[in-house]
């Protein structure tokens, strides 16, 4: 270990960064090359957001960044308040949660989100899943000299014994959103931002420290923390509305899910999710390169996603049951897997239309509401919820949308009434 | 994970308050008490830190019925910089619940255990979760 030299790089959000030594030791390994060949934002980048050219590498850079600057921060400031055993706890476990910042999305498919549905069909794996197996089976085993590597799991799936923990990788304060929000924000040219340093002031631990496993990452309870909060949730929002949905880049990754889902017998597309070592060279610009050698339908729509020629909305509407008649049973499969009903549903709709295989595309597109944040107060026995000091962070709702899209060649398309009452019967049906 | 039943049975515990519930907390309890006390089938996992058990996928589902417009939510200030979250099955709400009731067997001891509970304030409820739950902490 001695003889790694130091290491160092320059990052446009964190500034310069030290390379810990364990990174040092497997930055050359082909599972952590991979992440500097798919884009943070997939095909945003080429699609609406061209300066959006930044990699789940710098993201994960970032995030180690912050799970450090976490520790360096929470450890002293629990010590000074006598929680000496979670003090402890988070100076121990450091590194170990610098990894799993490094790590947490090494699963992710190319183009990061714009596969996972078509990863989860075919290998009935989640990105963090795959995290897990590349972590255990294919880094280095001496990383142990460093961290618990079995313990990096955790803290990416969640499942950390100390739930404190498990939410700084992992949960409505994570260090994943603090950094993915300034660094797509930066990226695709928003000037959006809040002080970092000012809201990691307002980070504390909720609980006692005899009992660590019951422990939770929180907020103050002061009106700086209220406020930073609405301001990050407010971000967060936006962040989703105007780039991580935006429109146009939403139907060219719907296209490329569908066009892998169409293939998805055909070898050269499967055994890229289900053997590791293939899915290891499989990054943004082999998808592009195995549907141009597949041919026909799948390297027309490969060429079509590049050239930005990309299928055209035909309906968006509010997906609730004042437009659509929805069985308790359909409102839990959109709740649990809304690309798996989107799915259902484009099938059900190019057969009643009589159309070829994905001419039209349905879309449920998810809003996201934030997770529960808590602050130091207590009522009721309780840690009080943010939402409960701030009406700000209780109006952010998440809404569904329903959109079509259809194919730029097909012609004699339906009027959008009709399409509308074709999706409320299929919806009524499923 | 969110299945049919939690979708069914939170609208009936709605339906068993005559429509309306005044507050996050209180729809948290009651359900972690019916599930651990008096064995309704909910699926919703709990989890216990500081504050007690909670559900993180009981409140995506209310939020997911809100805005499927099943549940209507409504803010109350209770004082300077202070909140609470009443909810109401709305008229397309009550219309799906009515047809749960009319195909399923329902929940049939749902709503005797709600009229016990909804007596209690919340203090107690809170009380009786950790209790029943098994989830209470060691000092809170």
């Amino acid at each position: 270990m001695s003889s790694l030299k130091r290491a160092f790089l320059t990052d446009p959000i964190a500034g310069t960064i030290e390379l810990p030594a364990w990174l040092v030791r497997i930055k050359e390994e082909q599972a952590i090359r991979r992440m500097m060949f798919i884009r943070q934002l997939g095909l945003k980048s080429y699609i609406d957001f061209p300066g959006a050219i930044h990699t789940r590498y710098s993201h994960g850079i970032g995030t180690m960044y912050l799970s450090g600057k976490v520790v360096d921060w929470l450890a002293p400031r629990m010590q000074d308040q006598g929680m000496r055993s979670i003090a402890t706890i988070l100076r121990e476990n450091k590194q170990t949660l610098m990894a799993a910042g490094f790590l947490h999305d090494i699963g992710h498919g190319p183009f990061s989100h714009a596969v996972d549905y078509v990863m989860e069909t075919i290998s009935g794996k989640t990105h963090e899943e795959l995290a897990e197996e590349i972590i255990l089976q294919r880094l280095p085993p001496d990383l142990e000299n460093w961290f618990n590597v079995q313990l990096v799991v955790k803290l990416i799936r969640g499942k950390h014994d100390y739930p404190f923990l498990s939410s700084i990788i992992n949960g409505p304060l994570d260090v994943d959103k603090l950094d993915y929000l300034l660094r797509d924000a930066h990226h695709v040219g928003l000037k959006y931002s809040f002080d970092l340093d000012y809201f990691l002031r307002s980070y504390t631990i909720l609980g006692h420290d005899s009992s660590p496993e019951n422990c939770e990452l929180g907020l103050d309870e002061s009106l700086d923390a209220s406020v930073t909060a609405e301001l990050f949730l407010v971000i967060w929002k936006s962040m989703y509305d105007l780039v991580y949905h935006v429109q146009a880049s939403r139907i060219a990754e719907k296209m490329l899910e569908k066009v892998l889902l169409m293939h998805k017998e055909d070898d050269r597309i499967s055994s890229q999710f289900t053997k590791i070592e293939n899915f290891l060279n499989f990054d943004d610009g082999k998808v592009f390169s195995i549907l141009d050698e597949i041919g026909g339908r799948a390297s027309e729509i490969s060429n079509w996603i590049r050239s930005n020629k990309l299928y055209k909305p035909v309906l968006e509407k509010e997906l609730h049951v004042e437009n659509f008649q929805m069985s308790p049973e359909l409102i839990a499969d959109v709740k649990e897997s809304p690309d798996a009903v989107s799915e259902r549903l484009s099938q059900a709709l190019n057969n009643k239309l009589d159309r070829e295989n994905y001419q039209f595309i349905c879309d449920i597109v998810t809003g996201r509401s934030p997770d529960e944040i808590r602050i130091n107060e207590v009522e009721e026995g309780e840690y009080v919820l943010l939402r409960k000091k701030s009406k700000i962070v209780g109006a952010i709702q998440g809404e569904r949308r329903l959109m079509v899209y259809v194919d730029p060649t097909v012609t004699n398309i339906p009027s959008n009434e009709d399409i509308y009452s074709h999706c409320k019967d299929l919806i009524g049906e499923l | 994970m969110v299945s049919n039943v939690d979708v069914k049975l939170v609208l009936s515990l709605l339906g068993a308050h005559e429509g309306k519930i005044e507050g996050r907390t209180r729809i948290q309890k009651e359900v972690c008490i019916l599930k651990y006390r008096d064995k309704v089938p909910f699926d919703f996992s709990f989890k216990s830190y500081y504050y007690g058990p909670y559900s993180s996928e009981l409140m995506g589902t209310i939020s997911d019925l809100v805005g499927m417009k099943l549940i209507q939510e409504t803010v109350v200030s209770t004082g300077y910089s202070s909140y609470r979250y009443d909810y109401e099955l709305t008229h397309a709400g009550r219309k799906i619940l009515d047809k749960i009731n009319r195909t399923s067997n329902s929940f049939p001891h749902l709503s005797s255990s709600v009229r016990e509970l909804e007596d209690l304030d919340l203090s107690d409820l809170v009380r009786l979760a950790k209790t029943q739950s098994g989830l209470r902490s060691t000092s809170a």
